[in-house]
């Protein structure tokens, strides 16, 4: 409503209520009026006046019936009262203010005055109203004709004139109001059609605002979709890059494998570095862009809250030795230590801030510290600071921070290294679980990151009761059993677990203590429990070192005991000759039944290894992956094709033989590694028969005569492939 | 209104009208339904019936007392049976009151007016009074002009 149009209806609201107010003024004055004329005929005025001329008449009739004999004095006399009472009306209160001052009233009032007193005298004097009182009265009562006439016609024209005027003001007053009326109807048609070309504006600016909002909207809509579509396609396309940036790995990686002069070896190591970077970018592009996209769905699983802490200490702490740092994390004592949540990315979140933190500091200390509170919806929020003594963050970023590809300065990342997009993904990675990032930082003092995710509450951590052993399980008795894991609540943990179950538990803290442990028992050890993520050496590598041992300490069961129970992830410990698997939380019955399962299987094969595919299954294999081929032919140029194609065969025929060699050792750890490197290089050039029949060979690389038999397999697809792959790349040449 | 009026009105001592004068006797005639012939009321009856006081403002008094008995407590003595009653003053005037407005608002032949006989110079003898004040309908002239003075003769009609 602009100012002027509100000014109108201001002026006009305030021009009705005048006119109103003048209307009502008018009305008063009028009502005024009327009451006046009212009060003027309160007792009509003609009809008193008319009265007095009639008992005039009357008592002069009654005179003269007396004194012709026709009636009696009393009667004249009833009629004298009657007139003198009539008198006393004209010349009472209301006509006397009226007419006082007019000469015919003044006048003629004044001679009845004195004619009745007179009378009134002539009465006293005679001792009542006789027959000379009569006779006198017929001789001077007609003397008041005349001056009544007189005041009559007065009067007569008083009223005349009164009425005149009265009808004249009424009519004056009646012009006014019907005026004040037009002006009224006037201002009242201005008001309503402002009013309605109001309403009409306002509702004409209501409908534009409604398209706004909507074209807003859309555009909104529009944005987000393209901003999706970004997303997507980054996460697409940095997929895509990913494969055949493998390739280019591999194929460096056997290079710099190879026996080259030493200057052709320098610039494959310095490519295969780049190559490494390049893929740690793409990577965290991947990260962020699926993030952004929404593909990326939050996992709940049951965690201890010194797992991640343990997990990031134990593996940035030789990097945090090395530029002199103390690396060390606290736990709040009130702080929840079992939690449900995605243990995964809160370990990413902070593995990228520790890593910052460390990168960033010289010489000086890093803390992590824990908390929990209620976030008062049920759940909890883990707060978790990172704190560090390092060179801080100039003031003018601190707002940049966390958007991509955004580092303190340029010069950062040529000091430092990294992509930018860390933060950014640690954010993103807050945000989809329920909390958020922030940073506190002094340039010169250290910075302090402070984030916080959701989490469940997880399961009390108390002694489950033990279940009662199923009547048909074999009781092994106590067995002698090592517990390996990093962190010293599981290890506690699972030393009561299994000590009040009457086993002997010896403990160790990574897979190097654990392989050492069991070589050093001899034959005192039934069983391993075996952590996954451990510093110094983990749990799949331990396993695999433990395997190579001749028997029977190679054979001994192992069972992962782990938080990572991805789909994949068991047959990744499966492969590393793992028996079976628990996750954590360790539940109890779980684990008993497990050890149940190891035990009563023992001496025998782990049931749950995958069967190695059948040799009609490896014959029927694809002999080549086209799709990795196409990348290939998409990464690389024809002369580099033609290198690889040369390089093929005899890399081909050194790994199978290195195998060979393995088996006839009866290394089994020597044949797995080999076959495992058979098994990437062939992968990487897209040579996927060759590929499984490795795979094969590395599951059953503890089994010699099937080694064997899939190794002689393996020999003759290296010449058809070779054939295949020369077609491809002919193809390619020419095409 | 009526009050200022009333308030402005200004009425004269008539002192030296009435007094020393003697009162004729005042009579009243009633006649009509249930009465066999026209019967005379003279101040006495009217005195011996039980007076009633009106105490109200008149446009032609000012606020006075005014004391009689009720007009229907004057038919019942005189067994006057009827639905109307009309009163005809001195001077003809003439009023007609119907038989449901006498019973709801109980006219009085007023007597006397502030303690004092009123003369018939002054309105008198007989003087119709309504009590006005305890009903606002009635403050009108419609109604004032109802309250005859100098009352003369009553006709009830069936």
């Amino acid at each position: 409503m602009t100012r002027g149009l509100r000014a109108a209806l201001a002026g006009l609201g305030l021009a009705v209520v005048v006119s109103f107010s003048i209307v009502g003024a008018l009305q008063y004055a009028l009502s005024n009026k009327t009451i006046g004329v009212l009060a003027g005929g309160t007792d009509n005025q003609a009809w008193a006046f008319f009265q007095l001329g009639t008992e005039h008449h009357r008592l002069h009739v009654a005179l003269l019936e007396a004194s012709a004999g026709l009636s009696d004095a009393a009667a004249a006399e009833r009629r004298y009262e009657v007139f003198v009472s009539r008198l006393n009306i004209v010349r009472g209160g209301t006509y006397r203010q009226m007419f006082t001052g007019r000469a015919f009233y003044d006048g003629t009032i004044g001679e009845i005055g004195r004619f009745v007193d007179e009378t009134d005298a002539l009465v006293a004097s005679r001792g009542g109203f006789d027959g000379v009182v009569v006779a006198e009265l017929l001789v001077r009562l007609p003397l008041l004709r005349g001056p009544i006439q007189a005041m009559m016609l007065g009067i007569n024209s008083v009223s005349a004139g009164e009425a005149a005027q009265r009808w004249t003001e009424i009519t004056a007053m009646q012009r006014l109001a019907t005026a004040a009326t037009v002006i009224q109807a006037v201002l009242c048609a201005g008001f309503a059609g402002l009013a309605g070309w109001y309403i009409l504006q306002s509702s004409r600016s209501r409908r534009e605002l409604l398209q706004l909002t909507g074209t807003l909207n859309q555009a909104k809509q529009d944005a987000e979709a393209a901003s999706r579509a970004k997303s997507e396609f980054l996460a697409n396309i940095s997929h895509e890059i990913r494969t055949p940036l493998n390739g280019v790995m591999g194929l460096l990686g056997l290079l710099v494998d190879s026996r080259l002069p030493p200057e052709p070896q320098g610039h494959a190591r310095s490519a295969l570095r780049s190559a490494e970077n390049l893929l740690t970018i793409v990577n965290d592009i991947l990260d962020l862009s699926k993030l952004e996209a929404g593909r990326i769905e939050v996992e709940a699983v049951d965690f201890l809250l010194t797992q991640p802490a343990e997990d990031v200490v134990s593996i940035l702490h030789p990097k945090a030795m090395e530029s002199g740092n103390e690396l060390s994390y606290t736990i709040d004592p009130d702080a929840r230590i079992s939690l449900r949540g995605d243990v995964g990315r809160i370990r990413q979140i902070l593995f990228n801030l520790v890593g910052n933190a460390v990168k960033f500091t010289r010489q000086g200390r890093i803390g992590i510290r824990f908390t929990t509170r209620p976030d008062g919806a049920g759940a909890l929020l883990l707060v978790v600071e990172v704190e560090d003594t390092g060179i801080g963050i100039p003031p003018e970023f601190l707002g940049r921070l966390f958007e991509r590809f955004s580092q303190a300065d340029g010069s950062t990342t040529r000091r430092y290294g990294g992509t930018g997009l860390g933060l950014a993904i640690c954010r993103q990675l807050c945000l989809l679980q329920g909390g958020d990032i922030s940073v506190r930082s002094e340039v010169g003092k250290g910075s302090t990151f402070s984030f916080t995710v959701r989490c469940q509450p997880g399961p009390d951590i108390v002694e489950a009761p033990l279940p009662e052993p199923a009547p048909e399980a074999v009781d092994h008795g106590p067995l002698r059993i090592l517990v390996v894991d990093d962190v010293e609540v599981n290890r506690t943990l699972m030393n009561s677990l299994l000590t009040r179950r009457g086993h002997a538990v010896r403990l160790a803290t990574n897979g190097a203590e654990a392989v050492t442990e069991v070589v050093g028992s001899g034959l005192r050890l039934d069983l391993v429990l075996m952590d996954i993520q451990m510093p110094v050496m983990d749990g799949c590598s331990a396993t695999e070192a433990i395997r190579s041992l001749p028997p029977p300490l190679g054979t001994i069961p192992v069972i992962a005991v782990t938080a990572h129970a991805m789909a994949g992830d068991r047959e990744r410990y499966l492969a590393a000759g793992m028996n079976d698997y628990v996750s954590k939380p360790v539940r109890p019955a779980e684990l008993f039944s497990a050890m149940e399962r190891v035990m009563s299987r023992l001496p025998g094969l782990p049931s749950q290894a995958p069967a190695p595919a059948a040799p009609d299954d490896l014959a029927e294999t694809p002999l080549l992956d086209q799709s990795m081929l196409d990348q290939l032919r998409d990464c690389l140029d024809m002369e580099d094709l033609t290198d690889m194609l040369g390089l093929f065969p005899g890399q081909a025929r050194i790994q199978a033989d290195e195998i060979e060699a393995a088996i006839a050792g009866g290394d089994a750890a020597a044949v797995k590694r080999a076959a495992h490197g058979m098994k990437g290089a062939n992968a990487n050039l897209g040579a996927q028969r060759l590929s499984a029949i490795a795979r094969a060979i590395e599951l059953n690389a503890a089994d010699p005569e099937e080694a064997a038999r899939l190794l002689q397999l393996a020999r003759q697809q290296i010449e058809p492939t070779r054939q295949a792959l020369e077609e491809q790349f002919a193809a390619a040449a020419h095409g | 209104m009526i009050a200022r009026i009333l308030a402005a009105t200004f009425l004269i001592s008539l002192a030296s009208w009435t007094a020393a004068r003697p009162v004729l006797a005042a009579q009243i005639s009633v006649s009509g339904a249930g009465l066999a012939a026209a019967e005379t009321l003279d101040s006495e009856q009217l005195a011996g019936l039980p007076a009633v006081e009106i105490a109200t403002a008149t446009p032609w008094t000012g606020k006075a007392s005014f004391s009689g008995p009720y007009l229907t407590d004057v038919l019942a003595l005189l067994k006057a049976e009827g639905n109307k009653v009309s009163l005809i003053a001195r001077d003809d005037y003439k009023v007609e009151l119907s038989l449901t407005d006498i019973l709801r608002y109980r006219p009085i032949i007023a007597t006397s007016m502030n303690g004092k006989p009123i003369p018939p110079r002054e309105r008198g003898p007989f003087w119709l009074m309504f009590p006005f004040d305890d009903h606002p309908e009635l403050q009108n002239d419609a109604w004032f002009f109802r309250a005859i003075w100098q009352i003369d003769r009553i006709r009830v009609e069936p």
